[in-house]
């Protein structure tokens, strides 16, 4: 195995903790922002693997477009479409109920 | 790139970049920053000037000068698509260039003016400097669309000045009624503006005759297959030249206003009065026939000149008859617009394109003043606009009474103005068209003598209407005055340059033979230097040879209409020897009250085409999404759904759970069950969004391994 | 170990541990900070891939962008002199529990997968190549993002707007 920064378990491992710690912020936090930074951690997990294999990977690399870089600069331009739409979301409801916990927006209770 | 091509290059960049000035900081400027775009719009003058210069140094008909380059190229798709734009200067642009810059300029000084009131205060605040925003803007699309030696960026150009038009016809945005004419402008050139951009595709996409895509949108390339006969295949029965010719004359039908989309043109009066000579004369209405000039080739190679004629020959008639009957001095000036316009086009449609093209400039140069005169009239008249109310006012206002008056002589079709030897060509050819060459076309003749002898009526109704006679309004007449020199200044320059003299190099437009003409060398430039040799015969051999033998009849035939009609004119409102009102009762009521409603086409379009057809499809519409996709599919999936949920409740809630568990079991497990099985559904998305990774977690631990 | 390797754990490291703020810490304001410096490391990451214009893009938008705005809309709609800008939930049971789970399951994976590795990878700049991509190949989905985003954006002003009626444009017509 060559060098860790050829090593694709690696990339592979770091972006699955991500991935995971995304989940939980994603799960846990008592603040609608939270819940959005999770998702961002979770993006940013899968834009990473994009790159790393296909970098590294034999049958991706011999492909002659930059394809990962490609789907990487996709996930960046929905989370900023998701970060302009999620925000407007968090202003709009603060400014109904004075509040950002995800639990008290539950009108759609069934 | 030469000279000239920098130079034309720069053209339209000066009055983008004020635009943008102007948009930004314009109100901050001192004065509003009018002199940004008036300055800009004059080193364009300078610029074209240097051209149109270079072209007399030239003074060759085939003189063009070229410059393009590969805006983007996308080779390694399936199929390869190249965008090439550039810039031509050919004799036909440097005129037009000239043309444009020279009316806009003083459009631009008169607004200095005219947007002020007499106070010399801007009118409407910070908005006099987006006025001048939207001018230049204006202004620069039109130039753009000149120097274009493509249709694509001529598209864009032209999509451009369909919102400057939108934004200076709407300018008075507290009355409602220019709102709802920007709005018709915008719409109506908007269904012309499809057929031109399907004509454009088809064009550039549509395999010719050697099986190959023309995948180029330049004229030198869309000439050369013409020549080379790739057109000569059919598209559904008819010549592919035909269509798309007759699709991209679409796109003039809607901005040159012709029949039947000139229902937005007189509308646009709405909007400020240098607006209307920017759009009438210069800019806007002079893209369309722009357009076909350039187009010609195709045009008659599909063989629908005579289509083109009739359109051009029946707004001329029509718009006519409707001039005459306006009271309001700038809707008879729209009218009037309107019918040169078609005289314009009907002498495309003849194949006479350099008289066409003449007609362009001697019009434009001839109607910006005629409009500018109006509007120091309206200025001078606090904003009265209608003819009953004006009179007498020579003696208040006299270097707009006379420039007004050269102009009005020069659209008469008077010899020695501009108006008379550009209409004369096209009354001459329409003479050899419809007469000489084919008789069952005898409408284009008698629509074109028949519009003269009317354009002289109407026109010299509104001199005498407006400043012969007695005043009607004392109040408005005593406070009349002369404007300032920055509004007479340009109505002094437009009226010198409605003199023939200019075009033609002889005093009387050649009425007396070759003899008189005072510059030698120069002798009618204008036909010599438009006259585009590649063009070919327009209606063939015979119609050349009688073009020759029309002159004379025609010349005279013009002559006789335009003094009846001035005549007739004087008798009814200048002396007054014949009662207008008598007059009026000759014919019966339903012409009045076809004229009065304009020949029901907004009526037609609004009441029929709008309500009785639109309407009810796009209900249609609506009612299918409403009723099929709506209820049929979604409601439909709901109603499968909740079907499920209710036999689900009745065999699992009812046999399974009251029966087995609550009745077999007994009540604590139950109740376990129901109280977690409740917490799933709370609302709270981040226990739905725990389900979710609990599934995920499964899935992934019985799929992966 | 070459230079590369050594610069490459730091930033795993890095991104592990202010991901894991970013998952922890109560405070939410520290937690966007920490989220900040894990975009950083994933940019990091580009560049360690070779994906320099990636690695741009990551630090222009994510960084310079939707921070600012995840830090506008904390400041905006959580008054950060009271206690409930803090995180006080503590119902972290459930999501380690899955969490822990799925990484349990990701790591298996990835470890017991056999992955054809590139021997010697090159890392060439990828900017141009990009621009090529999305000219050509990916023209559509790109003009597809981008009037997804023109979309998203036009939505995000209507939802926060306030309610239109409530608006009242003054004339600004004449200075008469």
């Amino acid at each position: 195995m060559s060098g860790l920064a050829n090593n694709l378990s690696f990339y592979l491992v770091v972006s699955a903790i991500m991935f995971v710690f995304g989940i939980v912020a994603a799960l846990s936090r008592k603040n609608t922002i939270g819940i959005f930074m999770g998702v961002e951690l979770i993006l940013n997990a899968a834009a990473l693997n994009f790159v790393a294999v296909k970098l590294l990977q034999t049958k991706a690399a011999a492909s002659p477009t930059q394809d990962g870089a490609i789907f990487s600069l996709f996930i960046i331009v929905m989370a900023a479409i998701e970060a302009a739409v999620a925000l407007a979301i968090v202003l709009r409801v603060f400014g109904v109920k004075r509040s950002i916990d995800p639990d008290g927006m539950a009108r759609l209770r069934g | 790139m030469t000279t000239n091509i920098s130079l034309a290059l720069l053209i339209p960049l000066f009055p983008l970049l004020a635009y943008f000035v102007q948009v930004f900081v314009g109100k901050r400027l001192p004065r509003m920053g009018d002199w940004v775009s008036l300055g800009a719009i004059f080193l364009s003058f300078v610029a074209a000037s240097r051209i149109f210069l270079s072209m007399f140094n030239h003074f060759d008909p085939a003189w063009v000068e070229t410059w393009h380059f590969t805006w983007f190229d996308l080779a390694s798709l399936k199929t390869p698509f190249k965008l090439e734009i550039g810039v031509r200067i050919d004799n036909m642009s440097s005129i037009m260039l000239f043309m444009v810059t020279l009316c806009s300029t003083l459009i631009h000084l008169f607004s200095t003016g005219y947007m002020r009131n007499h106070h010399g205060e801007p009118e409407d605040g910070y908005r006099y400097a987006s006025f001048f925003a939207y001018l230049s803007l204006f202004t620069s699309a039109m130039l753009g669309l000149i120097i274009s030696d493509n249709l694509f960026t001529l598209f864009m150009s032209w999509e451009l000045m369909g919102l400057c038009s939108y934004l200076l016809i709407g300018f008075y945005r507290h009355k409602i009624s220019a709102a709802n004419a920007s709005l018709k402008a915008f719409m109506t050139t908007r269904v012309g503006d499809m057929g031109l951009f399907t004509g454009m595709l088809m064009l550039f996409t549509l395999p010719l005759a050697n099986g190959q895509a023309l995948g180029s949108f330049r004229f030198d390339d869309i000439y050369a297959a013409i020549q080379s006969g790739q057109f000569n295949f059919t598209i559904g029965g008819f010549h592919a030249a035909a269509v798309i010719g007759l699709l991209i004359f679409c796109g003039t039908v809607g901005k040159s206003a012709q029949f039947p989309l000139q229902v937005w043109l007189p509308d646009a009066m709405e909007g400020p009065t240098p607006v209307s000579a920017l759009i009438h004369a210069a800019t806007m209405v002079a893209a369309g026939v722009y357009l076909i000039l350039r187009m010609f080739p195709l045009l008659e190679v599909g063989g629908v000149l005579t289509i083109v004629a009739y359109v051009g020959a029946f707004t001329a008639l029509f718009a006519a008859i409707l001039a005459i009957k306006q009271n309001d001095i700038k809707k008879i000036l729209a009218y009037s617009t309107l019918s040169q316009l078609g005289y314009m086009v009907m002498a495309v449609g003849l194949g006479a394109y350099q008289a066409s093209f003449m007609h362009l400039i001697t019009h434009a140069l001839f109607k910006a003043c005629l409009f500018m005169s109006s509007g120091a009239v309206i200025y001078a008249m606090h904003h009265e606009q209608d003819i009953r109310h004006m009179g007498g006012l020579r003696k208040k206002i006299p270097i707009t009474f006379a420039c007004m008056f050269i102009a009005t002589l020069a659209i008469s079709g008077v010899p020695m103005f501009s108006g008379f030897v550009s209409k004369d060509k096209i009354l001459v050819a329409a003479y050899a068209f419809g007469i000489l060459d084919h008789s069952q076309h005898f409408f284009i003749p008698l629509a074109g003598f028949l519009t003269a002898g009317l354009t002289a009526f109407y026109m010299f109704r509104l001199i005498f209407k407006t400043f012969f006679g007695e005043p009607h309004d004392h109040h408005h007449y005593e406070e009349a005055h002369e404007v300032s020199f920055n509004m007479f200044v340009p109505l002094v320059v437009l009226a010198g340059l409605s003199l023939s003299v200019l075009f033609t190099g002889s005093l009387t437009g050649g009425l007396l033979g070759e003899g008189d003409f005072i510059l030698k060398g120069a002798n009618n430039w204008f036909e010599t230097l438009v006259t585009n040799a590649s063009f070919s015969a327009g209606h063939g051999e015979a119609w050349h040879e009688h073009l020759h033998h029309a002159h004379m009849p025609g010349m005279i035939l013009s002559l006789v209409v335009a003094s009846i009609g001035i005549t007739f004119s004087y008798l009814v409102f200048g002396a007054k020897k014949i009662s207008a009102d008598k007059l009026a009762a000759l014919w019966p009521s339903f012409v009045h009250k076809a004229i009065d409603n304009l020949y029901f086409f907004d009526w037609f379009y609004i009441k029929i085409l709008i309500q009785k057809v639109f309407m009810p499809f796009s209900s249609f519409c609506a009612i299918f999404d409403d009723k099929v996709i709506d209820q049929g599919a979604v409601d439909g999936v709901k109603n499968v759904t909740q079907a499920t949920k209710d036999v689900a409740g009745i065999l699992i809630d009812d046999v399974l759970i009251d029966g087995l568990l609550v009745d077999g079991v007994g009540g604590a497990m139950p109740s376990a069950l129901g109280s977690t099985l409740r917490t799933l559904q709370n609302g709270r998305v981040q226990r739905y969004l725990l389900v979710a990774v609990a599934a995920l977690v499964v899935v992934l631990i019985w799929r992966g391994f | 170990m070459k230079l590369i390797d050594i610069f490459t754990l730091l930033i795993g490291i890095s991104t592990v541990l202010t991901s894991s703020i970013v998952a922890f810490h109560p405070n939410i304001l520290y937690a966007a900070i920490s989220l900040t410096f894990t975009l950083i490391s994933v940019a990091g990451f580009y560049v360690v891939l070779g994906a320099d214009f990636l690695a741009a893009v990551q630090l222009i938008i994510y960084v310079g962008g939707i921070i600012v705005v995840i830090l506008f809309a904390i400041m905006m709609s959580e008054n950060i002199y009271r206690a409930r800008f803090l995180d006080q939930a503590r119902k972290y049971l459930a999501p380690i529990v899955f969490s822990t789970a799925i990484f349990w399951v990701l790591f298996k994976l990835i470890s017991k997968t056999q992955f054809s590795l590139v021997a010697d990878p090159v890392r060439v700049p990828i900017s141009e190549s990009v621009g090529v991509a999305l000219t050509t190949l990916y023209a559509l989905p790109f003009e597809y993002i981008a009037l997804f985003l023109l979309v998203g954006l036009v939505g995000a002003v209507i939802v926060a707007r306030p309610d239109y009626k409530e608006i009242h444009y003054k004339d600004e017509g004449s200075s008469k």
